[in-house]
């Protein structure tokens, strides 16, 4: 069975360290060693704009409701000009198909002046977009003549539901205050010695703040039998890039136990 | 002479699972015990709700009275990343469970907090239940 030993040793201003540590008497075979080096510092808060999930099986949902799917009559479709047609478009459909997503896609997670906000953002982007896009990339008129009511109603909504999504980074976010991650740095060199004479690590390169992954995968294997009443021997050489902070210096002895 | 073999029939694997919420800045101590209708314990991984918080966190785990995880050890090291397999990411350990008192202390030091927030930590112990 593997047991754990951790030593922990800290350097402040950059300081060097070289200190002696007694193993545990049971510890009779090292078989890996890790090391580990954090410097706490104190959190910068950002903004960081983080992706709404986009809402589209609301947005289907709500171009199915008699308010929306009702709007089209073949009167739109039927308008002898596109110029008519898109100016009956403009005056009696787009503002009310704004407001039913507008006040329908409400997010839990905003509070009350970032939902504002997306309501604002999302009804801008309908009234100022919408109509160019269906009628100049779509052809909504063109398409549209030869079209049943209910197929009419279907290809809006997907129009609909097409140019929310191709426009989605320009709604559904929301900013939000984070602690930022202290960056990785170089912070020295370290070796580990056995009893004074035997090497674990020898001028090992020390990183800071790293992203530490699962012990199995961050253990270098060792076959390292030991007598009783066995030291290590712990010689860090910082290369001053720590600042003012605390470096604490975490060693992670695994060994043979039974 | 026929010789029959003899197949000790594997056991069935089971989870524990022991939450806990932890504030900024705080030291948990969880006391409990495993199942009692489990044999062994054969492993132990952990998952954070905000994976922010596993700078600077510690732990000490016992399990039947055993030290299985010494003071001081970063919860990084057990911590369960989406990139790894179950079986890939839980410490092996294999103690007695049967109601065997749980000891964790937890210990928060996260510098990359907001200060009033808190976070769940879920602890999962792997258990073996031998077929009888």
């Amino acid at each position: 069975m593997k047991r754990y030993f951790v030593i922990t040793h800290q350097s402040q201003h950059n300081g060097h360290l070289n200190v002696q540590d007694l193993l545990p008497a049971s510890c009779k075979l090292i078989t890996g060693v890790t090391v580990v080096a954090t410097v706490k510092q104190a959190g910068e808060m950002e903004d960081t704009t983080r992706e709404l999930v986009f809402p589209q099986a609301l947005i289907t949902n709500l171009t199915k409701l008699d308010s929306i799917a009702g709007l089209f009559y073949s009167y739109l479709r039927t308008r002898s000009s596109e110029a008519e047609s898109r100016e009956y478009f403009d005056a009696s459909i787009l503002p009310e198909i704004t407001s039913v997503l507008a006040q329908n896609i409400l997010y839990t997670c905003l509070d009350a002046t970032q939902q504002q906000q997306l309501t604002d953002n999302l009804s801008q982007l309908f009234l100022s977009g919408f109509a160019d896009y269906l009628y100049n990339e779509v052809g909504l008129y063109e398409k549209g003549k030869g079209m049943s009511n209910t197929d009419f109603a279907d290809f809006i909504a997907q129009h609909i539901l097409m140019f929310a999504y191709l426009k989605k980074e320009e709604v559904f976010f929301h900013t939000k205050q984070a602690y930022k991650q202290p960056e990785p740095y170089e912070c020295g060199n370290i070796s580990l010695l056995i009893n004074g004479n035997s090497f674990l690590l020898r001028d090992y390169m020390l990183t800071a703040n790293r992203k530490v992954r699962n012990l199995k995968k961050e253990i270098i294997p060792f076959h390292e039998p030991l007598e009783v009443n066995s030291n290590i021997h712990t010689v860090f050489k910082s290369n001053k890039n720590s600042d003012g902070s605390t470096l604490t210096i975490r060693i992670y002895i695994e060994y043979e136990h039974k | 002479m026929e010789t029959k073999e003899i197949k000790t029939p594997s056991p069935i694997k089971k989870l524990q699972v022991i939450k806990f919420e932890v504030k900024k800045g705080q030291t948990y101590e969880f006391n409990g015990n495993t199942k009692t209708e489990h044999d062994r314990i054969k492993g132990i991984f952990l998952r954070l709700s905000n994976p922010n918080a596993l700078q600077g966190a510690t732990l000490r785990v016992w399990i039947d009275d055993t030290e299985i995880i010494p003071d001081d050890t970063e919860v990084a090291l057990l911590h369960h990343n989406d990139d790894l397999s179950i079986q890939d990411v839980a410490f092996p350990l294999d103690e007695k469970a049967k109601n065997s008192p749980v000891r964790i202390i937890y210990k928060d030091d996260s510098a990359n907090l907001a200060v009033a927030d808190s976070y769940h930590v879920r602890a999962y112990l792997l258990a073996e239940v031998s077929k009888k």
